[in-house]
């Protein structure tokens, strides 16, 4: 799914941002990456999202290989993939369908099938009776159940979700974490980042990538 | 094909946001665009006028030949076959004196009794020629080389200023044909810079979903083509009203210019300027997407 070798991340400034490391991260996986702000977590989530590239190394994204500037390919791991954003980049005046039918109109597929995915996603994230409120309505928490519906809905291999709880009191968080956890039962891979450990406590099993200043300790638990 | 077809609601949607978005900037740019296409429109027909009437005019175009008076017949018929002999000389006729006199008082009208003070007929007998408007310079000039011929009459000096009031609006034409595609580019290409700023989330949004480029490019691309080809299209509109109206007050102003009829040329000009205005709309909104791209 990613395999990472020998990769280090540097910004044309000098900034060091990730020192070099090795990890693979396999099909169906639970993978939180901790650590305070500053520590690389979104600059590894950046690697993998195809917004930047290894200053050396060998990275490998869904068996393909990051490492310069090709818009077609990125755009093809993309469209695999299911990203969560912690400030949720919705579409402000349109409905909750809208904007998870957004993240499929251009995939090769019916416009019913689209809208059935949609729909079921919606519903998954249990936000079934709100299909047709615009987005500017709902809360926070509810904002963020949309996200991850759009990043479901169309079955990517992948979910990258950042710091999806930031904005979110603890119990949303926790119910935010359980859901996005929950895809991996559909051997869907699952990336989470969060600075709040305290959350993750009660997640036994998984990969466990704990960052600090560009260094990373990598734990699997089973 | 069928992702644009799929996709017609969503980017109808798209279309009319962007241009909510910078309303204010999209409908001065909509009447800009509008003016714009009117001044071409109006410099375009003057410069089909201007070059019909040329037309009409040089097609009535004859060149008077005089002749030494008392020619025998043989000298005559020689004379006569001269001038048939010159490169672009298409007919000629010979005019009595008689007839001079005749066509004088129906230019004359109701001025012809100045005429009755002459006590002979005060006109010679003349040659006229039909001829090739482009070869009248060396027509005259050979003219002016045959033998017996005594003066030569072609209105050089109206036709020489009517061709180069012609060769100045076709200059005005170019300027303003010019500076028309330069101000729609840059307007155009502004307005699309504009709604991609605006709507910078949404792109990278898009963007970061592995949209397609030609997804997220096509509603402001089409923005460009809609904004520019309405704007042609109202101007055309505002055009067909005006020449109309000026076709009308125009007619029987200026006796020796006939009127034209403008019905034809107005359509032909309408969709013309909607057809640039168009492809103009495609190339500065390709051009403006470009500009952004390139500093992303």
């Amino acid at each position: 799914m990613i395999v990472a070798k020998k990769v280090g991340l540097s910004y044309p400034d000098g900034t060091e941002a990730l020192k070099t490391f090795d990890f693979h991260i396999e099909k169906g996986e639970l993978v939180f990456i901790t650590g305070p702000s500053g520590s690389g977590k979104t600059s590894l989530l950046k690697l993998i999202l195809g917004m930047e590239f290894p200053t050396h190394g060998s990275f490998e994204v869904l068996g393909e290989s990051i490492q310069s500037d090709n818009t077609e390919k990125i755009q093809m791991i993309r469209r695999s993939m299911g990203p969560v954003f912690q400030e949720f980049r919705l579409l402000e005046g349109r409905t909750v369908l809208e904007n998870v039918m957004l993240g499929m109109r251009f995939l090769d597929l019916p416009l019913h099938t689209i809208k059935n995915y949609a729909i079921q996603s919606i519903e998954r994230v249990g936000l079934g009776h709100k299909l047709k409120h615009t987005v500017d309505r709902l809360s926070w928490g509810e904002c963020q159940r949309v996200s991850i519906a759009r990043a479901v809905a169309r079955k990517p291999v992948l979910i990258i979700a950042d710091e999806p709880t930031g904005n979110l009191d603890k119990e949303n968080a926790i119910n935010i974490l359980e859901l996005l956890t929950s895809f991996t039962d559909t051997d869907t891979t699952v990336i989470i980042t969060t600075h709040a450990t305290h959350l993750i406590e009660d997640f036994h099993n998984g990969v466990f990538i704990k960052m600090n200043a560009g260094d990373m300790q990598i734990e699997r638990r089973i | 094909m069928s992702k644009f077809i799929k996709n017609g609601g969503y980017f109808f949607r798209e279309i009319k946001t962007i241009f909510m978005l910078n309303k204010t900037s999209s409908i001065l740019s909509l009447v800009s665009l509008t003016m714009i296409f009117f001044i071409l429109m109006l410099t375009v027909s003057g410069w089909w006028m201007s070059n019909t009437w040329m037309g009409l005019i040089s097609d009535e175009a004859e060149i008077s030949v005089y002749y030494v008076s008392g020619l025998n017949p043989y000298a005559f018929d020689e004379l006569q076959e001269d001038i048939e002999k010159i490169d672009g000389v298409n007919g000629l006729s010979h005019i009595e004196a008689s007839e001079a006199y005749d066509d004088m008082e129906k230019i004359l009208g109701g001025d012809a009794k100045v005429l009755e003070s002459f006590t002979e007929n005060p006109f010679d007998p003349y040659f006229e020629l039909s001829f090739d408007f482009e070869n009248r310079l060396n027509i005259v000039k050979e003219l002016n080389e045959t033998k017996n011929v005594s003066f030569v009459r072609d209105n050089q000096d109206v036709l020489d200023q009517l061709e180069n009031i012609i060769d100045f609006i076709e200059i005005i034409g170019i300027v303003v044909g010019l500076s028309v595609s330069i101000s729609t580019f840059i307007i155009t290409s502004h307005i699309i810079r504009e709604g991609i700023h605006s709507n910078r989330e949404h792109i990278r949004t898009l963007r970061l979903l592995g949209a397609p480029t030609w997804f997220i490019n096509f509603p402001f691309v089409t923005e460009g083509i809609l904004i520019t080809g309405f704007s042609a299209f109202v101007s055309g509109l505002i055009f067909t009203i005006f020449s109309g109206r000026l076709s009308n007050a125009f007619e029987g102003t200026v006796q020796f210019l006939p009127a034209l009829d403008m019905s034809s040329m107005t359509l032909v000009l309408w969709v013309s300027v909607t057809a640039l205005a168009l492809l103009l709309g495609m190339i500065s909104s390709a051009f403006g997407l470009k500009l952004v791209s390139k500093k992303k």
